[in-house]
């Protein structure tokens, strides 16, 4: 199985401080991850996780400082690299409505990326009613502007659009921000529809756990920047290695009374990425840490089959992953 | 259950639009909480829920219509009182959370100052510095004195709802209005202010309403539930009840499709086939009846409200007498 998307030790910078004394601050560290063809990757992660940038490096949008993108095989570099990937891939915006252009009808929305890519476009109307049929809307859609849709209406708009170049690799950011649980379920299961229609490779930014749980082959948890776990979605969720995992799953508010959350999994916020903490970043949240996890960094360690965490704790004990659940 | 500190009383919200006739957002709505209790107010957008919550405390935004009912908070109506009156009653006797707890602070003041003035205004004990700080304390912000002297953008969007959900309980009104008040948190933040709420709603006195399309929050949250479909109160129950026994079908088919109870190997999640009713045309009869798996001919008709058992209604003509 080739890759459709591979990220070797990426590294992204944002700029900060003042005029005078500019910084660079890292707010993406070191993150490797493939994306399979016809394979979903979640990238999880809190506000301030990194998770938007590394989507943004991805798609050429913010430069890389270190380390390798790679779209089919290829290195992404340079214009025509970042061109290649911009035909081959699209992205979902999270905020649907504002992506789309309040003077451009649906029907002109939807086949615009045609004449951004100048590609061949015979006849719009039929590729537009093409394109909306794909994504369960009707043709009459075409006409209207993105001000008279829905929430979930414009949703599917931004996926026809991301569609009309028949991409292999589709990034996401929030598909689901927004919407109500009933039509952010017709979502999902357009994008699983699609996938199987199409062979479309998913790269799913999120912190919607339960959207990951559906739609995601693997998952990949962000912390500050850095890959803390990684895994096949539903070994991760089963067991999760890293204490950061098992309390974002056990933060989740579940659609049940009887199963009420009496303690917290996780107290306090992200620390800032100005002041990052020694050793283990995560340290200063941990239910579990030690002594070892305030003096020294993990590495990223093999945990399993397929899986890779960041903790001290994980890698020395190799069933960690049952223990490490937080209990409710 | 003891007298309601809060309770809507046939309440009908309309909205006047360009393209002629009403939107009729909040139709006939009745609910009552009491003293000690946690309501979940639940509905997917254009449900009306928003609008209940407004009228509720009488913020209802320009254009909007009262057609009918009434408010009581204390044996006044909240809707008929003179402006003076009503300014008086908010935050003393109803105080409000908003969504966003960044549009909820003016930018250019400090915390300190904005909650002095919310507290100045009714009374300078409560705007003392020291008061301030302990409010800010019991909310869970640490460091709460230094807090005072920050601004709103200094603080994460966690910080800011709690700081909202300080300054909205520095009066000690009787009944706290939450409207969503997590849905622009992380599911970490979520959970912490689901907890904070939780605590509150325990040792405070009064009566908290959560405004959410969140389910999670519901069962987390809520002791009585009342979901909401195109204006009206469709099904009310205790939240046990609410999740383990509904009656109604739009009920059932919300808890279905709710990506978090499905199992993921299933592939496919259930959907609500439809969509939500135009409020300026409504269907005759059930609203919800044109979407309906179990609607019959006498869906069509006027819907009764049913009374399946004790703190429950449920208005369906397929619920039992």
């Amino acid at each position: 199985m080739t890759a459709v998307l591979d990220l070797a030790r990426v590294s992204v910078d944002l700029p900060a401080g003042g005029f005078f004394a500019p910084v660079r601050l890292p707010v993406v560290l070191d993150v490797s991850l493939g994306v399979a063809r016809g394979q979903s990757v979640a990238l999880v992660g809190e506000s301030g996780s990194g998770k938007t940038t590394l989507a943004r490096a991805v798609m050429g949008l913010q430069p890389v400082a270190a380390g390798r993108i790679a779209f089919e095989g290829a290195a992404v570099e340079g214009r025509a690299g970042f061109a290649r990937l911009r035909r081959n891939a699209a992205l979902m915006f999270q905020d649907a409505t504002a992506s789309l252009s309040p003077r451009l009808t649906v029907g002109d929305l939807v086949t615009e990326p045609f004449r951004i890519h100048g590609q061949p476009l015979p006849d719009p109307r039929r590729t537009a009613r093409e394109l909306l049929g794909m994504v369960g809307l009707p043709p009459a859609m075409a006409s209207r502007y993105p001000h008279e849709l829905s929430g979930g209406q414009a949703r599917r708009v931004g996926v026809a659009r991301a569609l009309a170049l028949k991409p292999r690799l589709v990034i996401a950011d929030e598909p689901t921000a927004g919407l109500d649980v009933s039509v952010q379920a017709e979502v999902l299961n357009l994008m699983t529809d699609l996938r199987q229609a199409m062979g479309l490779a998913y790269l799913i930014i999120t912190h919607n756990l339960a959207l990951v749980r559906h739609v995601a082959d693997r998952v990949a948890v962000l912390y500050l920047g850095r890959v803390v776990e990684e895994g096949p979605t539903g070994a991760v969720f089963a067991a999760p290695a890293h204490p950061y995992t098992a309390s974002l799953i056990a933060a989740e508010p579940l659609p049940d009374p009887r199963r009420r959350r009496a303690d917290l999994a996780i107290r306090g916020e992200v620390p800032s990425i100005l002041r990052r903490p020694a050793g283990c970043e995560f340290h200063t949240r941990c239910p579990l840490a030690r002594d070892i996890c305030r003096r020294r960094a993990p590495d990223l360690a093999v945990t399993g089959p397929d899986r890779r965490a960041r903790c001290h704790l994980a890698v020395t004990q190799p069933e960690q992953g049952e223990r490490h659940a937080v209990e409710n | 259950m003891t007298a309601p500190l809060l309770s809507v009383e046939g309440l009908s919200v309309s909205y006047r639009v360009p393209e002629g006739g009403d939107v009729r957002a909040v139709r006939g709505v009745s609910l009552a909480v009491a003293r000690g209790e946690v309501l979940g107010i639940m509905g997917e957008s254009g449900s009306g829920k928003s609008t209940l919550a407004a009228a509720m405390i009488n913020l209802l935004p320009p254009g909007a219509r009262i057609e009918g009912g009434a408010v009581r908070l204390g044996g006044a109506d909240m809707l008929r009182l003179p402006a003076a009156e009503q300014r008086r009653l908010r935050g003393r006797a109803v105080a409000m959370v908003f969504q966003d707890p960044m549009t909820a602070f003016n930018p250019v003041l400090t915390i300190g100052r904005q909650m002095a003035d919310f507290a100045g205004a009714h009374d300078a004990a409560r705007a003392a510095r020291g008061a301030l700080a302990a409010m800010l304390a019991r909310v869970g912000i640490p460091d709460a004195e230094r807090c005072l002297d920050r601004y709103p953008h200094e603080l994460s969007g966690g910080m800011r709802q709690r700081v909202a959900i300080a300054a909205a309980l520095l009066m000690q009104p009787e009944v706290l209005i939450a409207d969503e008040p997590t849905t622009a948190l992380d599911v970490t933040m979520e959970a912490q202010i689901i907890h904070l709420l939780r605590d509150l709603s325990r040792e405070f006195d009064g009566a908290i309403v959560v405004v959410t399309h969140h389910l999670g929050v519901i069962a987390e949250l809520c002791d009585r539930v009342a979901v909401m479909y195109a204006g009206e109160v469709v099904e009310e129950a205790p939240v046990d009840a609410l999740f383990h026994d509904p009656r109604h079908p739009y009920t059932r088919a919300l808890l279905a499709c709710d990506p978090a109870v499905v199992d993921p190997a299933s592939g496919r999640l259930p959907v609500i086939g439809g969509r939500v009713p135009d409020l300026a045309a409504l269907p005759q009869g059930c609203a919800f009846a044109p979407r309906c798996p179990a609607a019959f001919a006498a869906c069509r008709t006027p819907v009764p409200r049913r009374v399946p058992g004790p703190e429950r209604s449920v208005l369906c003509h397929g619920v039992a007498p």
